[in-house]
């Protein structure tokens, strides 16, 4: 009876599988970041424009501005925003999904 | 500590309330124009103005608002008329210096004016609603 | 507020609300004994900064109240003229307006590349 293939040690049996020399490095921007960076700054950014709605929102619950087009610009671009991340977030499951369906 | 939003509205509003009182003085020296009838003090009807004063912040500045005040203005005018009920005993009859024309051409100053305030403030509620549509750009 | 056309257009919508209330004030005191209309400096300054300097520096041009002295005076020193002030008003708002629709339709256009970016 043959014996049953061992996937780590392959057709040719012998050595399992080696990493490679060196690790990879992650790929970086023009100005040095990394996808993880870009991330991150993009949640900041979009954490950053709810925080600012909520700041215009208790100025207009004190009574204090004379500039509803800020506060309503604050409405529309913290709205923008979590769109934008929305959308992101989805592109990413995509990606994350047809890397999975990879066979390898 | 008044609401800063509708600093612009409170403007217009004052200058409303102003000109309107303007209104009714002009309107009750017109009445009394030619009254001769001896009030509480002793002397008949005196004109009435309405003093406009411009409106100060706690550092001294305008803050555009104005304020009118209710001011007596007593002078008078005399003729020699001894079969009226109201002369005195030298047969002088006294009433208040009012000049129909004069007060007329107050009234439609002062309703002019509370026109103009009043657009100026429908103007500002526009500029708001106009505002007010930047929070919602799908609609 | 990243984008430089919104930041400039919701400075431009501070000042025609500081502009509203300062022409409404001279509307309002137009009886007032003494009274000197009074107007909003901003353009000027604000474009020589942009040719000068950029966006990024015109930005801290503030607007200035100042008295215009651009009308005669009353025998009892107030110069505002009515109609002036009303004609102000209006272009004002007009001003106002127009920023505030492309401002929107800035938005608008954003919100649209965000949902319609292809590569799906």
């Amino acid at each position: 009876m043959s014996q049953p293939l061992d996937p780590m040690r392959g057709l040719y049996g012998s050595q399992p599988v080696q990493p490679t020399a060196a690790p990879v490095q992650p790929a970086t921007t023009a100005d040095g970041k990394t996808f993880q960076d870009v991330l991150t700054d993009f949640v900041k950014q979009v954490d950053q424009s709810q925080q600012d709605y909520d700041v215009a929102i208790r100025a207009v619950e004190r009574g204090d501005t004379d500039n509803l087009h800020r506060v309503m610009l604050a409405q529309s671009q913290a709205q923008l925003s979590l769109k934008l991340a929305v959308e992101v977030r989805n592109k990413l499951v995509e990606a994350y999904k047809e890397v999975n369906r990879i066979q390898f | 500590m008044p609401n800063a939003l509708f600093g612009g509205f409170d403007i217009s509003a004052s200058a409303m309330s102003a000109e309107r009182l303007r209104m009714t003085v002009a309107a009750e020296n017109l009445a009394n124009a030619d009254s001769t009838r001896k009030l509480a003090d002793g002397l008949p009807y005196a004109r009435q103005r309405v003093v406009f004063r411009s409106e100060l912040d706690q550092a001294g500045k305008a803050t555009g608002a104005v304020q009118g005040t209710v001011v007596a203005s007593p002078r008078y005018a005399q003729r020699v008329d001894p079969s009226h009920p109201d002369a005195d005993a030298n047969g002088v009859v006294t009433s208040a210096d009012i000049d129909p024309i004069l007060e007329m051409v107050d009234l439609m100053t002062a309703s002019k004016s509370y026109e103009a305030n009043a657009n100026a403030s429908r103007g500002l509620l526009r500029m708001h609603e106009s505002a007010l549509r930047l929070g919602d750009i799908q609609g | 507020m990243d984008d430089p056309r919104l930041t400039v257009l919701t400075r431009l919508m501070d000042v025609a609300v500081l502009r509203q209330q300062v022409h409404a004030g001279n509307l309002a005191n137009q009886n007032t004994p003494g009274f000197k209309a009074r107007a909003v400096a901003f353009e000027d300054a604000f474009n020589q900064a942009l040719d000068d300097q950029g966006e990024d520096r015109a930005m801290s041009v503030g607007p200035r109240v100042y008295e215009a002295r651009a009308t005669p005076s009353d025998p009892d020193g107030n110069d505002v003229s009515s109609e002036r002030e009303v004609a102000a008003l209006a272009k004002n708002k007009l001003l106002f307006d127009t920023y505030a629709q492309m401002a929107r339709g800035k938005m608008r256009l954003m919100s649209t590349a965000i949902t319609a970016a292809p590569g799906g």
